[in-house]
């Protein structure tokens, strides 16, 4: 009997569960999905592809809800939902920015923020599952590849298919060859934008006090080989033993430039922090971590290890204890992308008590030479979704960030209602918060613009560091005054960087190789190839540098080891290459 | 006058008793040491603490922490949300939970143990991230706060435990009278079941309030409105803030020197406070459990098979 009604339980709940299974069809293509609910509703979805070539007959342009021209971008106020990592702008929908553009371009921001990279990556991922992406989405740092994925999928707007209402970034496109062959894939497709840094500020040295110049009797402008600075650095630690000559973060993927110098030193011209590839003039695609100049490079960071010139803990210091090090004066040669900023605050006038290190020669490499940032992060920073309901509109947004009315209007609002354009006696001319700012809440015109403002890296696409461009104009004389006077109106920054490079630089590059866009079978073919040899490189890396292997008997095997890989790798990087050298 | 008769303990013993407490102590400085670094790093200069200075008592103290604490009124809105979610949540699985041990408990329920079995099925197995999303999202639970109230009401784990209490503790005699005399199952459970289980109902009532104290993992993922969200979230903002701000500092070449002056306030603000922020938020919890400390023990006993 108990056997039967057991029969008869599983027989009912295997029924019960078929039928659930059967259920799960669900509904495709609901209304709510990634749009606005102040809009007309339409009874069907259309894809966006379909409704940009429906609305190409004259007769329809009427019956449009964008203008096409000018202010409003929108015939009646529309309200877009816009997603994204927080970052330094805690409320998005606080800012002037988010009000300015649903008064003067009739489209009404709803912003939801992620606390970080990870929490946002969760979200997107239950939003892609979901099918309720929000319209637009930015402030991200998210991959080319995944995003490029997402497109292919349906899932992100191909602005390619909108340039007709982007001449702006249709233009930047057709001038900048560079910029549109990083954005686009194999098939023609844009699905998401990069900030560019057109005129970016400068972005590593090594620096040291000039009190610390005085004490230990050198100077940087002295400095002009590796062994010049060999020797510096062992005279400092003869004179002061308990003292950390030079001091560097190289743990992980990250705050590594500060080597860049030395590497650059060695004619290790790339820029990204482990792999250091390049392309020669034939276009080939190298691997610059099996050349001789990186063994080179490798031996004099080993032998600055052995004789206590190189902070042991460089590869376990966390920033913090880093900056803490820097701070309490135990160190005399350091680091910062950032500047001294980093460490000592943001007091502009520091600039004048401290020097900087950025170019040095050696046997590999005759003449100093600085390597200029990318002008793209390897990453995606603005998508929209290609279900929004309103792709013309968020388009026209986002292609007024390309003007030059536009790129100010993201970064600082509008001249008169938040900032005064101010111009110097040495006709520098920048942008001042002083009547606008609430100085009761805020410590600072900086922090006030960061949070009621703008959004900090969110729209701001296309970047030209005008303090660079007034510095660079400025003559020896007019530069070394503004470092010894200021004003402390953010030149600073980029007065010392071009003091520095002015003299020790014969020459500004850009690293032979660039970032390019990689489809997405080349990029699941190489993820797992390159994932783990980026692993090796860094242990190998450590390994010799802090001597746990002897660089002269283990070179072989590394190499070996590294080329397993690269012979896997190299093939789709160079075709990557000889896409975009067909494309110009 | 009365001799007290101490047992002679012979040198082996006193070798082991030894060595027990030498671990035991060992173990307590390393359960101890974390606490009172965070209670001490919390009146510290950051920086200090930061660069490795305070290794036990606060160097440089200060209550700047814990002033800017008791002024971030997202904080606060966390506090109320947790408070909230914890009373609210805790009885809501209680009401679950309790009545579906007892009716497991029920020697005369038929198909117990399948459904038992069943039950014990989602421990080990479960729909994962995304379908659970889509179930909530399909349920319009997405951005309210029945998303942290009703999934999870039952953890089989607590159900199992409640269930072996039922059954072992509440005589079937009893149940019998209550019947005989013309009680419905509902009123035998309320009338005669539950006065009889208050140790379960606590042991129950801790581990869920505990669990909802903590709870964060569901806020991320369901919750976008932060008017909702409860302590933890903002907490964990707090913590990963300062790290992404240096690795955002350190990894991109995005920033003006302007923005990075403010993403240096806005970290070393975050440095400044999560300590603070982290007793704040354990501060209840580890002022009730003394009090609570014996239901705990003796929660781990309490399901178990007796006889």
């Amino acid at each position: 009997m108990e056997k039967r009604s057991k029969k008869l339980a599983a027989l009912l709940l295997g029924t019960v569960m078929c039928i659930s299974v059967a259920g799960c069809g669900g509904q495709k293509g609901t209304p709510d999905a990634g749009g606005g609910a102040e809009t007309p509703q339409s009874t069907e979805s259309k894809a966006p592809a379909e409704s940009a070539q429906a609305a190409e007959t004259a007769a329809e342009v009427e019956e449009l809800y964008y203008n096409k021209e000018g202010f409003p971008i929108v015939k009646e106020p529309i309200t877009i939902e816009v997603a994204g990592v927080q970052g330094p702008t805690k409320d998005w929908g606080n800012t002037y920015f988010v009000k300015k553009v649903e008064e003067m371009m009739g489209i009404k921001m709803n912003c939801t923020t992620y606390a970080d990279a990870a929490t946002w990556q969760t979200q997107y991922a239950t939003m892609l599952a979901s099918d309720s992406l929000p319209d637009l989405m930015m402030q991200l740092n998210v991959s080319k590849v995944s995003t490029n994925m997402d497109g292919a999928d349906g899932y992100l707007l191909d602005f390619s298919d909108y340039l007709d209402v982007m001449p702006n970034l249709a233009k930047y496109l057709e001038s900048h060859p560079e910029y549109a062959a990083y954005h686009t894939t194999s098939d023609g497709s844009i699905y998401s934008l990069d900030k560019v840094n057109e005129v970016g500020p400068r972005w590593y040295s090594l620096f040291v006090s000039k009190a610390d110049e005085e004490k230990y009797g050198f100077s940087v402008d002295d400095i002009k080989t590796t062994e010049d600075f060999y020797n510096v650095l062992k005279s400092i630690k003869e004179q002061d033993p308990d003292v950390i000559p030079l001091s560097l973060t190289i743990g992980g993927e990250s705050g590594q430039r500060g080597i860049l110098t030395i590497r650059n030193a060695f004619g290790l011209t790339g820029v990204e922090n482990t792999l250091v590839m390049s392309v020669d003039g034939q276009g080939q695609v190298n691997l610059e971590n099996l050349s001789d100049k990186y063994r080179a490079f490798l031996t004099y960071m080993n032998r600055l290890w052995e004789e206590e010139l190189l902070d042991h803990e460089t590869f376990i210091q966390t920033t913090d204890e880093f900056e803490s090090k820097i701070a309490d004066g135990k160190v005399v040669f350091w680091h910062s992308w950032s500047g001294i900023n980093l460490v000592m605050g943001s007091n502009y006038g520091i600039y004048k008590d401290y020097d900087g290190l950025c170019a040095m020669t050696s046997e590999y490499q005759d003449e100093p030479i600085y390597t200029d940032q990318t002008p793209y992060t390897a990453a995606a920073r603005v998508m929209v979704s290609a279900k929004t309901k309103y792709p013309e509109a968020i388009c026209r947004l986002i292609d007024y960030v390309f003007t030059d009315e536009g790129r100010r209007f993201v970064l600082s609002g509008v001249e008169g209602e938040t900032f005064d354009y101010v111009t110097d006696e040495r006709g520098y001319q920048s942008v001042s918060y002083d009547g606008y700012w609430d100085q009761s809440k805020y410590a600072s015109a900086q922090e006030w613009e960061t949070q009621e403002v703008k959004i900090v890296n969110a729209l701001d696409l296309w970047s030209v560091d005008a303090s660079r461009e007034f510095v660079e104009g400025l003559s020896d004389g007019e530069l070394e005054a503004l470092l010894d006077e200021g004003p402390d109106n953010g030149c600073m920054y980029s007065g010392f960087y071009e003091n520095m490079i002015r003299k020790q630089v014969d020459k500004e590059i850009y690293a032979s190789y660039q970032p390019l866009p990689l489809s997405l079978e080349e990029a699941d073919e190489i993820s797992q190839p390159q994932t783990d040899m980026e692993l090796l490189i860094r242990q190998f890396r450590a390994q010799f540098i802090a001597g746990e292997k002897d660089i002269d008997t283990e070179w072989d095997s590394y190499v070996r080891q590294i080329s397993s890989f690269w012979e896997q790798i190299q093939p789709v990087y160079q075709a990557a290459q000889d896409r975009a050298a067909a494309s110009r | 006058m009365k001799r007290k008769h101490r047992m002679k303990i012979g040198l082996r013993d006193r070798v082991f008793l030894g060595i027990v407490y030498f671990v035991l102590a060992v173990y307590f400085l390393l359960m101890l040491y974390p606490l009172l670094y965070v209670a001490s790093a919390s009146f510290s200069d950051p920086k200090a603490v930061a660069g490795g200075e305070m290794v036990l008592w606060p160097v440089r103290p200060s209550l700047s922490a814990y002033r800017y604490v008791f002024h971030y009124k997202e904080i606060w809105v966390g506090y109320a949300n947790t408070v909230f979610y914890t009373v609210a949540g805790t009885l809501i699985n209680l009401a679950v939970t309790l009545p579906c041990a007892y009716a497991l408990s029920r020697r005369d329920l038929y198909g117990r143990g399948v459904l038992l079995a069943l039950f014990m099925v989602t421990m080990y197995v479960s729909g994962g991230l995304i379908p659970g999303y889509l179930n909530l999202n399909d349920l319009g639970m997405v951005n309210t706060r029945w998303a942290l109230l009703l999934p999870g009401a039952v953890s089989v784990y607590n159900l199992i435990v409640a269930r072996t209490f039922f059954a072992n503790t509440i005589p079937w005699e009893l149940q019998e009278a209550a019947w005989l005399d013309g009680c419905s199952d509902a009123k035998a459970f309320v009338h005669i079941v539950l006065p009889l289980s208050a140790p379960i109902v606590a042991v129950l009532a801790i581990y869920y309030g505990v669990g909802h104290w903590n709870a964060y993992f569901n806020a991320m993922i369901y919750i976008r409105d932060r008017a909702l969200y409860p302590l933890q979230v903002f907490l964990r903002e707090i913590l990963t803030q300062g790290q992404f701000m240096a690795q955002a500092l350190q990894g991109g070449a995005a920033y003006t020197t302007e923005e990075m002056a403010v993403m240096i306030k806005q970290a070393d603000t975050a440095n400044m406070i999560k300590y603070a922020v982290i007793v704040v938020s354990a501060a209840p919890m580890m002022a009730v459990y003394p009090f609570i400390q014996k239901y705990f023990t003796k929660g781990v006993m309490i399901g178990s098979v007796k006889g």
